[in-house]
């Protein structure tokens, strides 16, 4: 009862959490800011996949879209626009330097706490090596066939990024 | 246990909020933003169900949607490189060339 009590409200957090988010994401004045709160709606939907007992799901989803996707977006956000980088939105680059380090400390010591917590109750359980036996039997051939398409995504982004520059070499 | 139907609501509540993104945002860099909430609203279905059914095929699939999100993220982006070195600009406006 007490589990199901904890996981509810988390759920119901997350909820809320990644629903504002997506809404800020439409709303924000700023697409920086956009972007970053895009980063907090992957991480909720992080969370629920942890609540779903899909943990494999949720260190991906973390991995891929928080970290590679919000970095490519990020990118494109500050490669496309004109006047100024940071310095327009107003922020004191060395005091956000500090925050972060400060939210990283925090973290580490938040996962060391609850890392032990949950291997007290034999929580670890992990559906990696099931995604992996149903991915490499009965799905084998789709993914063949996404390692071709991230393959030509690739050249493709590739080829596109680069056009511009041999167009004004030549 | 949370009800199935609380994912569903989450989902279907997040797919709309990105499709009206998709819809209302100028800024193309923001309209593929909303097509990554679109598609994470969807990988919230497929955990959902397969965590309610028992079946690991759901998680494999959301797997495979995350290397073509990260495709499409990849060429979309250089796409509007492109786009913003042609035209000084991402808003998607300008891009009215195949209009009649």
């Amino acid at each position: 009862m007490e589990v199901y009590l904890n996981s509810s409200v988390a759920f119901y957090a997350l909820w809320a959490i990644i629903l504002l988010s997506a809404f800020m994401v439409v709303h924000a004045r700023e697409v920086f800011h956009s972007a970053l709160f895009l980063a907090l709606m992957f991480i909720g939907v992080a969370g629920v996949f942890i609540l779903l007992e899909a943990e494999f799901l949720a260190v991906i989803q973390v991995l891929i879209y928080a970290g590679a996707v919000t970095v490519i977006i990020l990118f494109a956000v500050m490669l496309t626009r004109r006047d100024g980088g940071l310095d327009r939105l107003g922020v004191d680059i060395n005091k956000m330097k500090m925050i972060s380090a400060l939210i990283f400390v925090l973290a580490l010591v938040g996962i060391v706490i609850t890392g032990e917590l949950f291997s007290e109750k034999g929580y670890v359980s992990g559906t990696a090596g099931a995604i992996a036996e149903e991915m490499f039997s009965k799905y084998i051939i789709h993914f063949e066939l996404i390692a071709i398409l991230l393959l030509a995504a690739m050249i493709a982004a590739i080829y596109l990024a680069r056009r511009g520059d041999s167009e004004g070499s030549e | 246990m949370i009800p199935l139907e609380h994912y569903l609501f989450l989902s279907s509540i997040l797919i709309a909020i990105g499709g009206y993104g998709v819809i209302v945002s100028r800024n193309a860099i923001r309209v593929l933003m909303c097509l990554e909430i679109m598609m994470n609203a969807a990988n919230i279905n497929l955990v959902a169900f397969s965590r309610y059914l028992g079946d690991v095929s759901g998680q494999v699939f959301v797997t495979f949607a995350l290397a073509v999100a990260a495709a499409e993220a990849a060429v979309g982006f250089a796409l509007i490189l492109l786009i913003y070195r042609m035209y000084g600009t991402v808003e998607i406006s300008v891009l009215k060339k195949l209009k009649l």
